[in-house]
């Protein structure tokens, strides 16, 4: 699991807190998921909905499911 | 073996340079041939001229290149010059190119990755090196498809070319191949880490501000007016106690006042630098990477004091992941860190190499930084110094 905070504190790195805040908060909305932690399988979910946003939303959210994915490898 | 590096740096036509530089190289290294070598150009000696000269110079040596807004070592820094940074030892490089960095970052990427094996025998170590062209843009973007492609172990480094100020094109070199758009990824392999440093001394001016309307790495609104009439406003007390107008900036000077007052990203303790390039004629603000609509920025400021600390921080940052003291470093520093010390810059360098136990170093003035650690989410840079710092 992975708590909302972590997730937003990684997307931060490129976009800024407020903006990671907000389009988290949007698309686990529009997916209407409101659990806090995240399980792996929400957490991708919410990140493959955002990497369809263009620019560096989008390229972002890619980079930081690559990380996601790498760490419940290595985890598992 | 043994690490040897060599730093130097010339002036003048590209044929003086470049035999000024190899000799100086070569007498340094004492007769080692270099693994690879980093060469730092101004407009005044063009990469396209300049890297076929080096290179019969240097035959079977891989050459990095970058154009620049200032080049120095740990004995000068200068402006219309060229700088050279050589290492010779147990190393050995693989690196790639790839244009078309603005319409396609994640395919250029791609591209100069497909040149550049993960490993290689005898080298249990390696950390990559990325140059780009910042004025495509896409400089975050690059550097986290780079980050993805070479894994999460591995550090990187690395620079934004520059073009002495004039915003008109930068550009990027590996041996003969030469280009605006594009990308250089390079890896090191070593027998030992090399260590990464990155710090800023920007602290926040202005209180938050909202980008509402952003394309790509235009912004064109902030708070709902135009971004230049916003960003003139929130600096002009600043500007004025150093007796600078906002509303008088000549065309060459803007990109100078922008370069002074960055934008800073709230990104936990610290803020992420953005570095603002250029205004439009309608009042938008280009920067160096994508900066989405709805980013929550604050305008930045700095002292000289500042400036000169956090580059030994850099270098001390750098000395720490090595453990001992570095063979040499190469220095990625923003151009604005330049224009704020003004005759001061060069004591900034000392001080990087003084904190490397006076290790020769050699960089240049960029566009751009690139630092990311292992397990870091974000590696592109503005207003900082990174030191690429060399294992004995």
């Amino acid at each position: 699991v992975i708590p909302r905070s972590e997730l937003v504190k990684q997307l931060a790195a490129s976009l800024g807190y407020e903006k990671a805040e907000e389009v988290l908060t949007s698309t686990a909305s529009q997916l209407g998921i409101a659990a806090d932690p995240l399980n792996k399988t929400e957490t991708l979910e919410i990140l493959d909905q955002m990497l369809k946003t263009p620019g560096l939303v989008g390229v972002v959210a890619r980079f930081v499911k690559v990380r996601v994915l790498l760490r419940a490898t290595t985890t598992s | 073996m043994e690490t040897k590096v060599a730093t130097a740096l010339a002036k003048g036509k590209v044929d003086e340079a470049a035999a000024s530089l190899v000799g100086d190289i070569n007498g340094q290294l004492g007769g080692a041939k270099p693994a690879f070598a980093l060469v730092f150009a101004s407009t005044q000696q063009p990469l396209e001229q300049l890297m076929p000269a080096l290179a019969s110079r240097l035959p079977g040596v891989t050459l990095l290149g970058a154009s620049t807004a200032g080049e120095f070592t740990e004995r000068g820094d200068a402006k219309g010059s060229v700088a050279l940074f050589a290492v010779a030892g147990d190393f050995a490089i693989a690196a790639g190119f790839a244009t078309g960095l603005k319409d396609d970052p994640e395919a250029a990427v791609a591209k100069a990755a497909a040149a550049v094996p993960s490993s290689r025998a005898g080298f249990p170590c390696s950390t990559a090196i990325l140059l780009l062209d910042p004025l495509a843009g896409r400089g975050e973007e690059a550097t986290l498809f780079a980050a993805a492609l070479l894994g999460e172990t591995v550090r990187l480094a690395g620079g934004a070319a520059g073009d002495d100020l004039k915003m008109a094109a930068t550009h990027v070199a590996l041996d003969g191949k030469v280009a605006s758009d594009a990308i250089v990824l390079a890896r090191i392999f070593s027998k030992k880490p090399l260590g990464v440093g990155v710090c800023h001394g920007h602290r926040a001016l202005s209180d938050s501000l909202k980008v509402t309307r952003a394309d790509g790495n235009v912004v064109h609104e902030i708070d709902g007016r135009p971004a230049w009439t916003v960003w003139a406003e929130r600096t002009r007390a600043s500007a004025g106690a150093r007796g600078v107008d906002p509303d008088r900036l000549a065309g060459d000077e803007v990109t100078p006042y922008l370069l002074r007052y960055e934008a800073g990203l709230a990104t936990g303790s610290e803020l992420k630098i953005r570095a603002p390039l250029s205004k439009t004629e309608d009042g938008a603000i280009s920067f160096a990477c994508g900066i989405p609509q709805g980013a929550v920025i604050r305008i930045t400021d700095t002292e000289a004091e500042a400036q000169v600390a956090s580059a030994r921080e850099a270098a001390r940052r750098a000395r720490t992941q090595l453990g001992a003291t570095p063979a040499g470093a190469v220095v990625f520093d923003c151009i604005c860190r330049n224009l704020i010390l003004g005759g001061e810059f060069q004591r900034a360098v000392k001080e990087i190499s003084d904190e490397l136990g006076g290790a020769r170093v050699a960089g240049f003035e960029t566009y751009g930084e690139i630092a990311l650690d292992a397990g870091d989410m974000s590696g592109f840079h503005n207003t900082t110094t990174v030191v690429l710092a060399f294992p004995s």
